[in-house]
């Protein structure tokens, strides 16, 4: 049987990933901080070279599509936000962070391939409900299913179990996952996030994408990446293990406040971006 | 007339009723013709339909559907369901969202097909 009593008994002493990179705790307080200025968040994101590549990628991409080159940090700021920029730096680093982890049940490519969009969908969504900062969306979509990354790697055993007989029983593999382990990959990520001490609609987010019902204190941010969970994995990009599309909370669509005809919007928008950005992020 | 999708919209179709952003300003007026410019602004204040005179939803989805054959589209449509299968699919969104898969899927298969077996 299985020896998992709890999320944190999966991520203790799960060291490669116990904590985030110091320069996002740096970031997020000096985004935070009033008397920080813009300058100041340029001056942290270009001590890491390699962050600073990969911002200015996808600043330059079809993500943003705008007419001239972003040639520097401080022009990225100024045109995208620090807030913005922040929650892109957030993505791509967590990403980094497991790169260098053994392939498991489905290859890294594939799983973050699923992830990226999610992460688009959601930011189109976002978009199109006028949000002021849809990178925060992105950010949640990218995010979600960090929980079954360390499943895959700190509980092979169980999850292969529960991966056979979702594809047996042609169930979801998220039932089979709370079969197994008493609680799914959502909670784990959201226990996860919560020791990453990053913000608590983050954490609600990912908690509850596959019950947005229970989001109390985020009910828009949690529906909006259920449903693009939904139409990442009706898109077919990439693979997470799950091998069927997630039942639709109907509460959560009707918190969008869009109507059906804007799913062809997204799922065009999402086609558009997707090649651009799995590129460049992973 | 009838509500279709901004995707579907092309210059020169009018406007059965006024197109307004979320903000309920009016983009663009009933009785107007839409042109490029007014599909452009659309698009960027987040407007994903419109009611459009003289054309049915059906014509439009019937148009988009036109260049895959019906058992191609019937296969497609058969893997969506599958995907679908632990969906609601009486569930309004949900219908659409298999109608677009379908969609996407069937012209996939069409072009991987084409490239190799159509006449020209």
């Amino acid at each position: 049987m299985v020896a998992v009593a709890s999320p944190r008994d999966l991520l203790r002493g799960y060291v490669e990933i116990s904590s985030l990179p110091m320069i996002h705790l740096r970031l997020d307080e000096a985004i935070n901080n009033p008397r920080k200025s813009m300058a100041d968040i340029a001056k942290i994101i270009r001590e890491d070279p390699g962050l600073t590549a990969r911002l200015l990628r996808i600043v330059n991409s079809a993500f943003y599509n705008f007419p001239s080159r972003v040639e520097t940090i401080s022009q990225a700021v100024t045109i995208i936000g620090t807030q913005q920029l922040g929650a892109l730096a957030l993505a791509t680093s967590v990403m980094q962070m497991f790169k260098g982890l053994p392939e498991g049940f489905v290859s890294m490519d594939s799983f973050w391939r699923h992830c990226v969009g999610c992460g688009l969908a959601a930011r189109v969504l976002a978009t199109l409900r006028r949000e002021t900062n849809a990178e925060r969306h992105f950010v949640a979509g990218v995010l979600h299913d960090i929980g079954r990354l360390v499943m895959f790697t700190k509980a092979a055993d169980a999850t292969r179990e529960a991966l056979t007989r979702a594809r047996d029983a042609q169930q979801l593999l998220y039932e089979e996952e709370r079969e197994t382990f008493g609680f799914t990959h959502a909670v784990v990520g959201g226990v996860l996030l919560q020791t990453w001490k990053l913000p608590a609609s983050l954490e609600e987010v990912v908690m509850f994408h596959h019950n947005p019902k229970a989001a109390t204190k985020y009910p828009v941010e949690t529906a909006i990446v259920h449903v693009a969970d939904i139409i990442a994995h009706a898109m077919e990009l990439g693979g997470n293990g799950e091998q069927y599309v997630p039942p639709l909370d109907s509460e959560a669509w009707d918190k969008l406040g869009l109507p059906a005809s804007a799913l062809l919007t997204v799922m065009e928008q999402v086609e558009r971006q997707f090649v651009d950005a799995v590129q460049i992020i992973l | 007339m009838a509500i279709i999708n901004i995707e579907n919209i092309t210059p020169g179709m009018v406007l059965a009723s006024d197109v307004k952003d979320r903000a309920g300003r009016i983009l663009l007026a009933a009785g107007k013709e839409v042109n490029e410019k007014s599909l452009r602004i659309f698009k960027m204040w987040g407007v994903t339909d419109a009611d459009i005179l003289g054309v049915e939803q059906e014509e439009i989805a019937a148009r988009a559907a036109s260049a895959i054959r019906p058992e191609v589209y019937r296969d497609a449509e058969q893997r969506a369901r599958e995907l679908f299968r632990h969906c609601d699919v009486e569930h309004l969104v949900v219908k659409e969202l298999i109608r677009l898969v379908a969609l996407r899927l069937a012209r996939k298969m069409e072009d991987t097909n084409g490239s190799s077996s159509q006449p020209a």
